[in-house]
């Protein structure tokens, strides 16, 4: 069981290289092959395939294997395979990770191929998003910036300023529906607003300047609309925001062309650029620029080129911007667009706010702003905050990324990685020599000679169980050693423990209390309404009494993260079944750290409780009847012989079920992270989220090392808790007739 | 299982036991007494009292189990002490009481001993301890014997005759086996298809039993029934069949005379004889009758006889039962 859950920890610390089939060259075709990848899906992924495809016919030089990988694993399967040399040799990605790609040297640098002739074709603005350090790194092939989109209906004209926005947000709010719609808490569409008010985000320095009064100002704007107006509903994400506008719910939604497919013809739409503050300035949102990168790794460079100009060329930019409806960054493509289609219009309103956008930065700082600003507005919209405090929090947080980025963090070099390996087998091979010295070397090859056939039907299990746990459990734990930052990683010794322990993270020991509450809450209420249903389910009398128990049996059956979105659903401040249901409309669950525990605590609770019932159930049943009956004759009340008979011989059955319980909720992270997401501001994430966010949210080009260490003080605490309740469970056991 | 009816009045310090086939019903009539099934018709006194709808519990009866039902995650110590503390006795009472019930039935050194590390029989005796530690109106034994070995089955029946004649507690006592039943009970209560057959003291169910079922059931070898024709004169009018146990029976050469008390059935060619030591029964199938006669059996007076000889065999008429048409006694 302990490796069980090391294993789980590991998938969660670990980013391994994936594979990438598309590489293997088929058939005798004698071109060389040249890797694509790109995340589209629908129809930008079918335009640009199509074009592939009839590249492919008529290229003689080469020819194109793409690969179209899901958007959510994108950027983390680039950066780790291309420095493994299993990369794709050109792909399709935003420009604002081009950073830590430069310096990972993940890309090459094109400054050959992005030469005047092909700028002077681009529409103006985006060459500026691929520059780094002074070179370019990539070709623009598309830009997307989130644009107003409105129902036509109930908004005929755009507004042109945000007092025309207010007045028809307001119109158009109340009875379940909402003027405007956008995902007010990520600090992505909050841009325009902090740039059309003035606002910034780094200085000409690249020191950033969060707290400035402007930005200040523009988080106070979102709560005017938010909170005062409250015509933008609580706590949206982006699949909310489609739907309450395919539903006609919103008037109006941030949004950008990469939702245009999900929107379809269920209302009349018209898109236009952003309006205008009152005095005059335009909301700028922020602009991705879509590029094609080539491999740092690469070993057909030439070729790559050839391939990147083509997919930047006329015919792959037309198809893409007709057939994908991309807006795509050769300008002569646009003259094909026509009027016709009824993209068109839709296209041109991004086209034009794009001369209102704002590249966003694409330097390694840059990913240390998300997360601190998002929990700031959280804490200003969510919890009513004045922006100043929760900026300045934000301010504080970015500001130590970028000091320790320019103070050079122990940039670690190759030599650190092979440390790091050296270490892992270390910790591997000395796991085998104990293993093997405590067994016996003698008695272990006889046992192998003899039993032949044991070891043979076993070993697909144990290679699969070495390479699935073990090897990972080695190189999480030896992780926790090392210090990672953009690929590389430097041997800190029990550094990474002693912050955690006794350094600067005072969040451990809190986030810890956290944990130990939210997993001694969850397993009681588990057993007390598991037991409670078993004994319910158990009276021979009540009838149906195999419908309730599959019925109750079905939350365990539904996989835990589409219950975990459900309940996250239904605990929506306004649109949720529950707040509807108790009145509390309005009411946010993760604005204050108990309602958000609470919130956290029902939907666990909702997944757990049938494990313990099943378990209960079975435990019940191997009581034998006429203990009951010799008690009731004994004159023991129904009460008595509950806690006389039921419990006592119910325990050896629940008391392993109890321990599994504790470990699984221990490490509940899908919960965590999907219901309330740590909110309000981390309060309510556990141990494994926070070794998650460490890992993958904070920056830092990920603090590996740092939520190894999480990782391995947490594969400890459990263990020490496995080895003690199993002695319990051992001892209770015992009763057992 | 369904009682279909009984009437049954049970004295103070009386042994009843209830006999049967499986499925007549017995067990059934213990739980109602124990209150663990519900009567759906008609009335259960104790004391005189109505105690239909009185909870298990309160109705000072103590009950031995077949499965012993031992609270396995107790010691015996706890196991006797149960009842007692649930009925919240005193401390120092309970405690005496335990050592005396344990001593009683040989418990002393076992006190301390969870369930699952005694005999079977130790188990049945910490059972009874639990019974009497409580010292209820009256004891119910559901099939006690049932688990136990043949050699223990004796020693713990003995045991328990012994502890009734020593409580003098009211006891009914629920059994499939005759030989319990008849060696335990001042009155048995023989039961078929939830029907009493017959109610009375051990000996004269044996001697006088009132119908057919009761005739078959009681006693072993089985007695024989055969159609009346074959008693000849002696039989009364209306008798349709014959009864007679092996034991009052004599199988005896053909050519040898009957007694003058005694009637011949017939002769039957022998096919199997027993020799249980002090006596020797031959069974074999009356000459000239039907197939589905039993095979009848008899006491043999020539313990030389084999299987394959043509016997005679012989009743004294005062030993012969006679049954009507529907099954009951004449005469």
């Amino acid at each position: 069981m302990g490796e069980r859950l090391v294993a789980l920890v590991l998938v969660l610390a670990l980013v391994d290289a994936p594979t990438a089939a598309a590489q293997e060259p088929t058939g005798d075709d004698p071109r060389p092959e040249v890797v694509l990848w790109h995340a589209y899906r629908a129809r930008e992924q079918e335009a640009l395939e199509r074009f592939v495809l009839e590249l492919n016919q008529k290229e003689t030089r080469f020819r194109v294997t793409v690969l179209a990988v899901p958007y959510d694993a994108y950027l983390d399967k680039i950066t780790a395979a291309i420095p493994r040399g299993r990369g794709p040799d050109v792909f399709v990605a935003a420009h604002d990770t081009i950073g830590d790609w430069a310096e990972a040297k993940t890309i090459d640098v094109v400054d050959d191929l992005l030469d005047p002739s092909l700028v002077a074709q681009l529409q103006p603005g985006l060459v500026a998003a691929v520059l780094y350090r002074g070179h370019a790194y990539g070709v623009p092939l598309a830009f997307k910036s989130v644009a107003l989109w409105r129902n036509t209906a109930l908004v005929p004209d755009a507004p042109a300023t945000l007092a025309e926005l207010e007045a028809a947000a307001k119109k158009n709010t109340g009875d379940g529906r909402y003027g405007l719609v956008y995902e007010n808490r990520l600090f992505y569409f909050h841009a325009p607003f902090l740039f059309g008010f003035g606002g910034g985000i780094f200085d000409d320095t690249g020191r950033p300047t969060l707290d400035a009064a402007t930005n200040i100002e523009s988080v106070r704007y979102a709560q005017r609309l938010a909170r005062e107006l409250a015509v933008v509903p609580q706590e949206t994400n982006g699949a909310l925001v489609t739907s309450l506008f395919v539903e006609g719910k919103a008037a109006m939604i941030l949004n950008g062309p990469w939702a245009l497919g999900d929107v379809g013809d269920a209302v009349p739409l018209a898109v236009s650029p952003l309006p205008k503050t009152n005095d005059g300035r335009p909301l700028k949102p922020f602009l991705s620029v879509e590029a094609a990168f080539i491999s740092g790794k690469t070993s057909k460079r030439a070729l790559a080129v050839e391939l990147v100009r083509a997919l930047a060329g006329p015919e792959c930019s037309r198809r893409r911007l007709v057939e994908g409806a991309q807006p795509v960054a050769l300008r002569a493509a646009w003259d094909d667009l026509g009027d016709s289609s009824k993209d068109a219009p839709i296209l041109r309103a991004f086209l034009a706010q794009q001369q209102d956008a704002i590249p966003t930065p694409n330097t390694p700082a840059m990913k240390s702003v998300w997360s601190p600003f998002d929990l700031a507005l959280g804490a200003s919209l969510g919890q009513g905050l004045d922006p100043a405090q929760p900026l300045a929090e934000a301010q504080a947080k970015v500001a130590a990324v970028v000091h320790a980025i320019e103070t050079g963090p122990q940039r670690g070099s190759r030599s650190g990685f092979i440390i790091f390996v050296v270490v892992t087998v270390a910790l591997l091979g000395g796991a085998v020599v104990i293993g093997v010295l405590r067994y016996g070397t003698r008695r272990l090859v006889r046992d192998a000679v003899r039993q032949k056939a044991a070891y043979l039907y076993t070993a697909p299990a144990m290679i699969g169980m070495g390479l699935l746990v073990f090897v990972p459990f080695a190189v999480g734990i030896g992780m926790g050693f090392f210090e990672h930052t953009w690929g590389s990683y430097t041997f800190v010794g029990l550094e990474n423990f002693r912050r955690i322990l006794a350094g600067g993270d005072s969040r451990f020991f809190t986030t810890l209390g956290m944990t130990v509450l939210w997993t001694a809450s969850n397993v009681f209420l588990h057993v007390v309404i598991g037991v409670f249903l078993a004994l319910l389910l158990s009276q021979a009398r009540l009838r149906f009494r195999a419908l309730y128990r599959v019925l109750f049996i079905v939350p365990w059956a539904v996989p835990n993260y589409i219950t975990a979105l459900i309940w996250k659903g239904m605990f929506h401040p306004e649109l949720g079944a529950i707040n509807q249901a108790l009145g509390l409309t309005g009411f946010s669950w993760m604005n204050e750290t108990w309602s958000a525990f609470l919130a956290n605590l029902i939907t666990n609770t909702w997944l757990g409780f049938p494990f313990m019932m099943v378990i209960a159930l079975g435990g019940l049943t191997s009581i034998p009847n006429d203990l009951y009956e010799a008690a009731a004759l004994d004159g023991a009340s129904a009460w008595q012989r509950f806690t006389s008979i039921t419990l006592p011989l119910l325990l050896p059955t629940l008391a392993p079920a109890i321990v599994l319980g504790t470990v699984w909720t221990f490490n509940m992270f899908n919960v965590i992270y999907l219901v309330s997401g740590g909110a309000p501001q981390g309060k309510t994430d556990i141990l494994i989220t926070e070794a998650f966010r460490w890992a993958f949210e904070r920056g830092q080009g990920g603090a590996f090392g740092y939520a190894a260490a999480y990782s391995a003080l947490v594969f400890l605490m459990l263990v020490g808790y496995t080895t003690a309740a199993n002695r319990v469970a051992a001892k209770v056991a015992e009763v057992r007739p | 299982m369904v009682v279909k009816h009984l009437d049954l009045e049970i004295h103070d310090g009386e042994l009843v036991v209830l006999v049967g086939p499986s499925g007549c019903g017995k067990s059934t009539t213990l739980r109602m007494i124990a209150g663990l099934e519900t009567v759906s018709g008609g009335e259960l006194l104790i004391d005189g009292v109505r105690v239909n709808d009185t909870a298990p519990g309160d109705r000072d009866l103590a009950m031995v189990f077949q499965s012993y039902a031992l609270y396995p995650h107790m010691s015996v110590r706890e196991n006797i002490a149960f009842g007692l503390r649930i009925r919240k006795l005193g401390a120092a009472e309970v405690e005496a009481r335990v050592v005396e019930a344990a001593a009683a039935l040989g418990l002393s050194t076992l006190l301390e001993r969870k369930p699952r590390q005694l005999s079977g029989g130790q188990r049945q005796r910490v059972a009874m301890a639990r019974a009497i530690v409580r010292r209820p109106k009256a004891f119910l034994f559901d099939e006690p014997l049932s688990n136990l070995d043949a050699k223990l089955r004796l020693e713990v029946r003995a045991e328990i005759a012994a502890l009734r004649r020593r409580t003098g507690t009211t006891t009914v006592y629920v059994t499939h086996d005759q030989v319990e039943a008849m060696t335990l009970a001042d009155r048995i209560v023989v039961l078929d298809g939830g029907v009493a057959q017959q109610v009375g003291a051990p000996l004269d169910l044996y001697r006088k039993p009132a119908n057919a079922f009761v005739a078959t059931f009681l006693g072993t070898p089985t007695m024989v029934l055969l159609e009346a024709a074959r008693a000849g004169a002696a039989a009364p009018p209306g008798a349709q069949q014959v009864g007679a146990r092996p034991h009052d029976a004599r199988a005896r050469a053909p050519a040898a005379p009957t007694p003058a008390e005694a009637v011949r059935l017939g002769e039957i060619d022998v096919e199997i004889v027993e020799r249980l030591g002090q006596e020797s029964f031959a069974f074999g199938r009356l000459a000239g009758a039907s197939a589905a006669t039993a095979r009848v059996g008899a006491l043999l007076e020539d313990d030389a006889a084999k299987a394959g000889a043509r016997l005679a065999i012989d009743v004294p008429r005062d030993r012969l039962h006679f049954f009507d048409a529907q099954g009951q006694r004449l005469g």
